[in-house]
Order: structure tokens, then C-alpha cells, then sequence
């Protein structure tokens, strides 16, 4: 029996659950929008961790769960949570989703079983440069940066290099920009907060996602200077499976194990000389999108990872 | 007048090449008032209330001198001129510049970490969005200084936390068992009315829910605090010292302090909770503690 804990109507979660359903894998949806009517309860004693989870009408025993695939959100940007002209948001009903959700986490990070992906490893990814760092140990190699809020500094940076792109430091607010002669007029503003800078990287894009012991690698062919925005700019963007070289497929799986994420998307971009230059690690990948594209069968790989 | 400068620069892959005769990029050579071959051997990170930190520089100043050791706060941290991280050729350099202009060449200190979380003091009067975005990006840029800081730290970082092991609560009770030290029972329950968990107590210092809550055994009348510096384990009772070292071990923490407690004539103590950032040492520990770092020292010499 595996446990899928999120809301469902998100299209990496309905390929699973719908993955599940065609393997005839006995599989139990927690909906976060329906926290009013679940229940929890999660006990420790002396070493053991056991509990039941009530949804939808039934009862299942936590410790009966096999696997955990979760992309549950914070209970507090959920659509039913957000104030209205009509409706103030109902404090008590958010308090009581936020402490399920916040158990059921907890759970789900000290739960044996095997888990897509524990919270607690994901926050490897709250740092950009820090995970290059962990990157870099794992074998691969990463774009040349320099994070700082000194704008002689990114001068002197942008005179070393042909093209430089900035992004946010923590990932929030992260769209890649070009640092072009335009946005070189408020270069001021960065003394306000450093901010990350990088030499650009020519070359084409190639996703990879780590499922345990399955890979699956997509080349992604756009103009954009960061694909996954490249609809803003409209930019068009074209993908296909993508052949990795054995030697980086197996730095991806090291760089997964040492991370503690059996799921995730890892993203390369492919130089002329054929060099893979690694940009970050997402740690909750919406796998989906590139599915969708390519027909490759990442939410099969997901049930039959967390079946064991 | 210069805002505070902090900068990181990670080269790998091909940059253009430089002069051989100027084997460190050209703004490294900036930097002013080098202190080369001084005294100053320990770095001490902290909030600026911290008696621990305080203490910690008293004591290598009174064994060493009053430029052994620097004492640096958050807010000074964030209000450095200028933080350099750059690696070319396959050498490094980190050095960081301080408000007053003195320069602290990090190859050659050994750090002594004691930072929480960041703060993003300088946006209290920017939007809420704009100062969570702010304490985002200034916790992510300590996390990548922290961890880029190359000579030997106490209490280093990861992701968990800036300052040592920062687990949950079911993380340290898993550990604790592990490590042999009895521990309490604990429940969360969403529904106290579907659930109920009639022979636990609500946890201190939480407030109960209508009908949901995080319950525990009672607290028991007796509590003790044992510390572990360095594998080296202080403080009563010592039949636990060797569930004491091995929790320190599992953790990978070099300085813990771990809070048990029991009921009046019983023998049996139970794990309340480990902390790696200690509000306070006894005396014993605290000598612990700076003989650790002078040992570190040894790593760099």
C-alpha cells in the first residue's frame, strides 16, 4: 500500500495515482483540500513510530505504508485559506489543516518506509550556491559564479566573461535574466542584497530525473534564456528522450544518494564541446511536464520505486 | 558611503585566461590592511547576546592575548564591507572585511559557530513579502559562506541549520533510543475526540487545540543536563556518558548538550531534548571547549 499525500488534481500527482491504478497497486490519496475531513494520529514509544491515518471514510495504519510519494504545500497558501471580500478566512479550521499537515509531515520525514522526498533533505536546495558545492563533491562540474552585492565586482565579472546571467540566491523569486546593458542601469540596486551571477553556458538543455534506480534524461531545445519561463518571452520549447553518457548518468545517481533524494531533477546544459555543466537539483521536480512531452515513464517509475 | 560587500565566486568550468604572473584574479589585489601572520587564530560567530561566545573569547584571551581571538556578531556579519570567496588556478582565498576595515584572512582561523537563523534586520521597513524574500536570500548566502569557510569550524553548518544539528523533535528521540537513553512517549492527534490519548499531558508549553494537540508523558520532577565537547562528556549522572558520547556520535555534533529528566526515586532518566547551540556552559565544559579549538588550531598548522 503506498500513500500519496498532496493535492491530487496536480498533474505530477494524477500520473502517479493513475500509474498506481494501472499496476493494480493498492494506493491511498491524502488530499490537502480536504483536511476537515481527515484525521491523524502519529505515536512514539521508545523507538517505535506507528499511527493511523483517517481519509476518505477509512482507517489505514501508518506503519502499513510501503512507500510516500508527498508534494504536500503549506497549509496556509491553500485556495480555501485565502481571505475573500465575501468570506475571512476561517482561523480555526486553518490552524487545525496546518497541525495535520505539520504532523503528517513530521511522520513522513522519520516514517521507515521509503519516501519521495523527506523535507528535510529537500532543504539542500534552499541555498543555490550551497548545492553547488555538494555538486561539485558529487563529481560534476558547475557554472562559474560569483554571488555579491558590490556592482564593481559584477563589472569586473561581466569584463572576464561574454555573458553573464544573475537569479536569486535562495531560489525564491529565481527567474534566470541575461545581465544585458539595460538592466546594467540598476546594477546599484544589488547593494541592497547579494545576488547570484554566473557565466552563461551555451549550449542546449537536458533535464534528468533520478527515480531510485531508473533514469530518464530529456533534452530540451528553446532560445529561451530560461526554458521553463520561456513562454513569457515566447519562446517555443521542443523535447525528446535524451541519451546520457554512463559516466554522468552515474554521478547523478551518486549526486542523488548523497542529497537523500531517490527522486529529483537534475539540470544540465550541454556545451559545443559536449561538457555537462550542472545548475541545480530540484528536489520536487514536476516531473509531469517532461512526461507529457516525451511519453517517458517517470510516474511509473515513482509507484514501482515506492512499492520497493 | 559603501553599503556592506559580500561576494563568493566558484570557478568551476572555463573562464578566460589569466596573466601566469597573477595567479589570484585582479580583485583579490584590492583588498587593504591585510593582516598576514598576525595573533589572530579564532573566529567567534554570534547573535550578540551570548554568554557562551563571550565566555569562550575571555578564556582564549586570557591564554593567549587579546588578538588571539575575534568575536564577530550577526549584525556585523551582515554589515561586513566586503566577503570574498574566490577560487582560481587551484588556490583559494577567503578573506572578510569588517566595517572598521580590518581584514580577516580566514585560511588561517579556526571558527567557532554559533549563528541562528538570519535575520533580515535592514528590510523592517520594506513589505512583508519583500523581508521574507530578504530573509530567504540572506539565510541562503550564510549557509554558502558557512559552508565555503576553509579552515576547520565548530559547529558546522548543513541544511538543516546554520549552527550545528538542528533536527525535529521525532529526529532526537530516534537518536536518543539509538543511542541507548530511555525516551518519552509522545502523540500528535488531530482529533483528541477519534484519538484520544487519555494518559498523556499536553506538551510544555504548547497550547492545546480545540481537539487537536501534541501530547507527552507528565514531566518528571528531576532534570539533569549533561554536555558533550569534543567525544568528551560532563556533568551527572555518568552511568550515561558512554548514551551520551554515542548520541554527540550519531548527531555528528562536537558540542551538545542533552536534557533528561526523572520522577523523584526512580533510577530511570529520559531523553527532554538536545541542543547544539547550549545557552550556557559550567565551567568544566566551557576549558573543554576552548582546549577543542586550540586543538583545531593544530589542523591548520
Amino acid at each position: 500500500m503506498i500513500l500519496i499525500a498532496g493535492i491530487p488534481s496536480e498533474t505530477p500527482l494524477q500520473l502517479a495515482i493513475h500509474a498506481a491504478e494501472l499496476r493494480g497497486f493498492e494506493c491511498v490519496v491524502f488530499n490537502q483540500r480536504h483536511t476537515a475531513h481527515n484525521d491523524l494520529v502519529v505515536d512514539y514509544n521508545q523507538g517505535k513510530l506507528t499511527g493511523v491515518l483517517f481519509a476518505g471514510g477509512k482507517e489505514y495504519r501508518l506503519e502499513d505504508f510501503k512507500g510516500v510519494y508527498t508534494r504536500m504545500l503549506e497549509a496556509a497558501t491553500l485556495p480555501e485559506f485565502q481571505p475573500s471580500r465575501t468570506r475571512p478566512t476561517d482561523y480555526r479550521a486553518l490552524e487545525r489543516a496546518t497541525f495535520l499537515t505539520d504532523s503528517l509531515r513530521k511522520w513522513i520525514d522519520a516514517a521507515p518506509c521509503r519516501v519521495l522526498n523527506r523535507s528535510a533533505a529537500m532543504l539542500s536546495n534552499s541555498s543555490k550556491p550551497y548545492q553547488a558545492m555538494l555538486i561539485n563533491r558529487a563529481g560534476l562540474e558547475t557554472p562559474i559564479t560569483v554571488v555579491t552585492n558590490d556592482p564593481e565586482q559584477v563589472r569586473a565579472f561581466l569584463a572576464e566573461h561574454d555573458r553573464v546571467i544573475f537569479k536569486s540566491i535562495s531560489g525564491v523569486r529565481s527567474i534566470v535574466k541575461e545581465l544585458d546593458s539595460e538592466r546594467l542601469k540598476h546594477l546599484d540596486k544589488i547593494r541592497n542584497l547579494p545576488t547570484q551571477f554566473q557565466a552563461f553556458v551555451p549550449g542546449f538543455n537536458v533535464r534528468v530525473h533520478v527515480v531510485g534506480s531508473q533514469i530518464f534524461a530529456t533534452e530540451i531545445r528553446s532560445e529561451a534564456v530560461d526554458y521553463r519561463y520561456g513562454g513569457r518571452d515566447g519562446h517555443e520549447s521542443e523535447m525528446a528522450p535524451f541519451s546520457l553518457p554512463a559516466q554522468v548518468a552515474d554521478k547523478c545517481f551518486a549526486l542523488a544518494r548523497s542529497l537523500d533524494l531517490p527522486l529529483c531533477g537534475i539540470d544540465f546544459k550541454v556545451t559545443p564541446e559536449g561538457r555537462f555543466v550542472c545548475f541545480e537539483v530540484n528536489p520536487s521536480p514536476a516531473y509531469s511536464y517532461y512526461e507529457e512531452a516525451t511519453g517517458q515513464d517517470i510516474s511509473g517509475a515513482i509507484v514501482e520505486f515506492l512499492k520497493g | 558611503m559603501p553599503g556592506p560587500s559580500v561576494s563568493t565566486t566558484r570557478s568551476q568550468g572555463r573562464a578566460k585566461p589569466r596573466p601566469t604572473d597573477a595567479p589570484f584574479p585582479p580583485s583579490w589585489r584590492r583588498g587593504k590592511k591585510i593582516i598576514e601572520g598576525t595573533d589572530l587564530k579564532v573566529l567567534i560567530l554570534h547573535d550578540g547576546v551570548d554568554a557562551v561566545a563571550q565566555a569562550v573569547f575571555d578564556l582564549l584571551a586570557a591564554r593567549n592575548g587579546s588578538d588571539f581571538a575575534v568575536s564577530v556578531t550577526m549584525a556585523e556579519l551582515l554589515r561586513a564591507k566586503r566577503w570574498s570567496h574566490e577560487s582560481a588556478c587551484s588556490k583559494s582565498r577567503n578573506l572578510l572585511t569588517l566595517e572598521n576595515d580590518r581584514v580577516i584572512d580566514l585560511n588561517h582561523v579556526v571558527t567557532f559557530n554559533r549563528l541562528p537563523f538570519a535575520t533580515a534586520f535592514q528590510f523592517m521597513r520594506s513589505s512583508p513579502e519583500d523581508r521574507q524574500y530578504a530573509f530567504c536570500e540572506t539565510q541562503a548566502l550564510l549557509l554558502c559562506w558557512l559552508s565555503s569557510l576553509p579552515g576547520p569550524v565548530v559547529n558546522s553548518c548543513d541544511h538543516f541549520g546554520l549552527a550545528g544539528p538542528q533536527f525535529d523533535h521525532f529526529s532526537w528521540l530516534a537518536l536518543a533510543h539509538r543511542a541507548g537513553i530511555s525516551t518519552k512517549q509522545l502523540s500528535l492527534t488531530s482529533s483528541l475526540r477519534r484519538f484520544p490519548r487519555p494518559h498523556l499531558r499536553p506538551a510544555e508549553g504548547y497550547v492545546l487545540g480545540r481537539f487537536h494537540g501534541e501530547l507527552r508523558e507528565p514531566s518528571s520532577v528531576e532534570p539533569a543536563s549533561l554536555f558533550s565537547i569534543g567525544g568528551q562528556v560532563f556533568g551527572d549522572p555518568d552511568d550515561l556518558h558512554p548514551a551520551v558520547a554515542k548520541l554527540a556520535r550519531l548527531a555528528d555534533a562536537e558540542i551538545l548538550e542533552i536534557r533528561l529528566s526523572r520522577t523523584t526515586g526512580q533510577e530511570r532518566w529520559v531523553f527532554e531534548g538536545a541542543d547544539a547551540v547550549p545557552r550556557t556552559l559550567p565551567g568544566a565544559t566551557l576549558h573543554a571547549l576552548v582546549a577543542l579549538l586550540e586543538r583545531k588550531l593544530g589542523q591548520l598548522l
